[in-house]
């Protein structure tokens, strides 16, 4: 088999064991690898209804079809478990070195099983598997990690995934980190401590066969120079901060909480004044013509040296969201998150309900004593030195951290039993997670989007802000054009998701984004690299079918029509000012815009997937256990 | 036969503002301009005058005919519309604000 070694490697960190499981050649060309492949492999080895942090919820680590290829910005690898946060599929992305060292390893696929007694690093050695203690390492960051290992292991190649103490602590949303990317939502960092294992290191010798490798070359050399060029100048020379104006003059940006889309002190955390203040270095993955990461550092002050890359996510949830002005603050803050390895969204948005929870008078300094402050200190929106202390109590858990490190489901939830409370009307999340950084109750479409989104709201797996944002549909308005919509962006997304190839590039096969302009080349890379031969209507099946896989394995655990959701404040609280004013998306709109997704997915209209759907598109274990 | 001539005044034109975001802010080095139209003037007028203006933007974020935006660039209306291919042929209103955004995803 070409492109693929045929192997997964199990590991049981109990037991200290591991062993091969081979796999047909149908199995990838169903599942292909990222998120589709690690979701198909916690399908496999997950213990239904067994709790996030239980040994029965294993590591599913699924490599890319490309990694480790000429193909630009293949260089990727999806991570899955059940979600700590969700109750639900977790699955996340991440790029760099680790997925091609992976590749040349020899191994597809990973799936780590139980609990280890001890703290583990994990080294792959080509086919070696050794079990390392990590007590030396525990306490280290990220980043911090992976060179202490390379240094235990006087090796300079070695690549590791990593959690930091984050994910030592199990803050629920405590990610994965590798050469400075991180698998970032979900919580897989608090899974991986569950099981005691700070790192999985991987030494990769052997090469990568492709079935063409002419044509693959020459395919890829072309990409690269499209990549290199105006399509993607916007990622190269700002990165995705731009959209921190973009999003405040369409009244998109969420501030303070989301209460309000425009925030006025926009232009002092957008990407223009980061790139001209701030920012020191441009970085890109392995395998990347693009580079989009823009390293920036914080220049003077109190936390002078503090050095991370932005992005726009973790910007606005660290910014706006938090009612600051001032990078200095957000990079702070944002270091904090990376370096320690935790989900900067999640974290920015659990300290925005805390600040609003603060405002509204349900907390009181009190609420925030800690050994540097015993008689505990005010948390305001805009109060960013307060906010940076917040952000390390969540890291240690420590005082309110504790509650705070649970996310705001849980945190809301929490207060609410305790206190009488309705804070909940502020936790911004929907299945446990919390959203992206486009204020839904502008963009119609995106709000559908949004709430069926099987892994919760999020912006990477449903981009149907598209529509919205460029015009296609009236973004303030609901029509029967949305199921559609949604669908589509899910599916097109999935694709991308499942190869995995970074979306940035998507202009850079024909110029043009959507599948016509998109699937021939993917479908021609696919077949170069495994001379297979698949059509046009096989690249859509990809999508269609890692969306299938998600939406399955959350059936099983339970997943019902009312799960589909969004935060109340989008469907109740509408903003005051900008351009998205006045508007929510009623309940009463989304539920008839969920029966026009459901429709348009072939689903019933309780969102069960039909026997048939699985049937047709080869998935006939799965119809067994829950096709209706 | 005595010749009638118009004079087209200051109060015949209408004003618009391109206000320039992200990649065509730090392109242009200019956060916005000002431009003065006769009222059968077109979007497509616009986009000629803005490259005119700052040619560092042609090939980033206008074509290189003058004429269109680079794809995924667009001109929203005051933040709440967008001006569609089909419609830049058409005339902007006096007063109208067109933000210049280069949309990207992701982050």
């Amino acid at each position: 088999m070409y492109g693929y070694h045929g192997k997964v490697l199990h590991i049981d960190l109990k037991e200290k064991k591991h062993w091969v499981e081979q796999k047909p050649e149908d199995w990838y060309k169903k599942y292909i690898g990222g998120v589709s492949m690690a979701t198909r492999l916690c399908w496999e080895n997950i213990k239904p209804g067994c709790d996030a942090y239980s040994p029965d919820n294993p590591v599913c680590i699924a490599n890319g079809i490309f990694a480790g290829t000429p193909v630009p910005v293949g260089g990727k690898y999806g991570l899955a478990s059940k979600s700590p946060m969700t109750g639900f599929i977790g699955d996340s992305l991440s790029g760099s070195w680790f997925a091609i060292a992976l590749k040349r390893a020899g191994w597809d696929a990973v799936v780590i099983h139980d609990i280890s007694d001890n703290w583990v690093n994990i080294f792959i050695d080509d086919d070696r598997v050794e079990f390392r203690d990590a007590t030396s390492l525990l306490g280290k960051g990220t980043y911090e990690t992976e060179e202490a290992i390379r240094e235990l292991l006087h090796d300079d190649q070695v690549r590791s995934a990593t959690i930091g103490p984050s994910g030592e602590n199990m803050v629920r949303y405590a990610n994965v980190t590798n050469d400075g990317r991180q698998a970032g939502r979900t919580g897989h960092g608090a899974v991986w401590g569950s099981k005691k294992l700070k790192a999985v290191s991987v030494r990769g010798t052997h090469g990568i066969a492709v079935a063409d490798p002419d044509t693959l070359m020459k395919l890829s050399f072309n990409i690269t120079k499209e990549a290199q060029g105006p399509h993607t100048s916007k990622y190269r020379i700002l990165g995705t901060s731009t959209n921190v104006l973009n999003m405040n003059k369409l009244g998109l940006l969420p501030t303070r909480n989301y209460s309000e889309g425009v925030f006025e002190g926009a232009e002092m955390v957008s990407g223009e004044y980061l790139h001209e203040h701030h920012a020191v270095k441009t970085i890109a993955c392995a395998q990347c013509p693009i580079a989009c990461e823009q390293m920036s550092m914080v220049k003077s002050g109190p936390y002078e040296g503090a050095m991370t890359g932005i992005e726009y996510e973790c910007l606005f949830a660290n910014g706006p969201n938090l009612g600051i002005s001032d990078l200095n603050y957000v990079i702070k803050l944002i270091s904090v998150a990376d370096h320690s390895g935790m989900d900067a969204m999640s974290m920015g948005i659990t300290i925005s309900w805390a600040m609003e929870t603060y405002e509204r008078k349900i907390f009181t300094s009190e609420d925030f004593k800690c050994n540097s402050h015993p008689d505990g200190f005010p948390l305001n929106f805009g109060d960013g030195e307060s906010a940076v202390f917040v952000a390390e109590m969540i890291r240690d858990r420590e005082g309110i951290g504790a509650l705070l490190s649970e996310g705001t489901r849980i945190a809301s939830q929490t207060i609410d039993k305790e206190r009488g409370t309705e804070t909940w009307k502020w936790a911004m999340q929907s299945k446990g997670l919390e959203p992206a950084g486009y204020d839904a109750r502008g963009l119609k479409t995106f709000a559908l989007g949004s709430s069926v989104g099987t892994r919760g709201p999020c912006h990477n797996r449903s981009a149907a802000y598209d529509v919205d944002i460029q015009g296609v549909v009236d973004r303030f308005k609901v029509d029967e054009t949305r199921g559609e919509h949604a669908k589509d962006s899910e599916e097109y997304a999935a694709v991308y998701d499942t190869l995995p190839l970074c979306k940035f590039i998507r202009r850079c096969f024909t110029g043009k984004a959507d599948r016509a302009g998109a699937w021939p080349t993917i479908g021609q890379l696919i077949n170069a690299t495994t001379g297979w031969d698949l059509k046009y209507e096989d690249i859509d099946a990809i999508g269609s079918r890692a969306v299938t896989i998600k939406k399955a394995f959350n059936i099983r655990e339970g997943w019902k029509r009312s799960d589909d959701s969004l935060p109340w404040r989008w469907m109740h609280d509408p903003m005051t000012k900008g351009p998205s004013a006045g508007y929510v998306t009623t309940e009463e709109e989304l539920e008839y815009m969920k029966d026009l997704y459901y429709k348009a997915k072939g689903w019933t209209k309780e969102g069960l997937i039909p026997k048939e759907n699985l049937i047709q598109l080869g998935m006939e274990d799965v119809a067994d256990q829950i096709g209706v | 036969m005595k010749e009638i001539k118009v004079k087209i005044t200051g109060m015949d034109m209408i004003q618009v503002k391109v206000e320039f975001s992200g990649l065509s802010r730090i392109l242009a080095k200019a956060n916005d301009m000002q431009l003065s139209l006769s009222p059968d003037q077109s979007y497509v007028d616009v986009i000629r005058m803005v490259a005119e203006k700052y040619p560092t933007l042609v090939g980033n974020v206008i074509d290189k005919s003058k004429i269109a935006l680079f794809p995924s660039n667009i001109f929203s209306r005051n933040g709440k519309t967008v001006v569609m291919d089909e419609q830049m042929n058409d005339s902007p209103q006096d007063g109208e604000v067109l933000i210049l955004l280069s949309l990207l995803a992701g982050g």
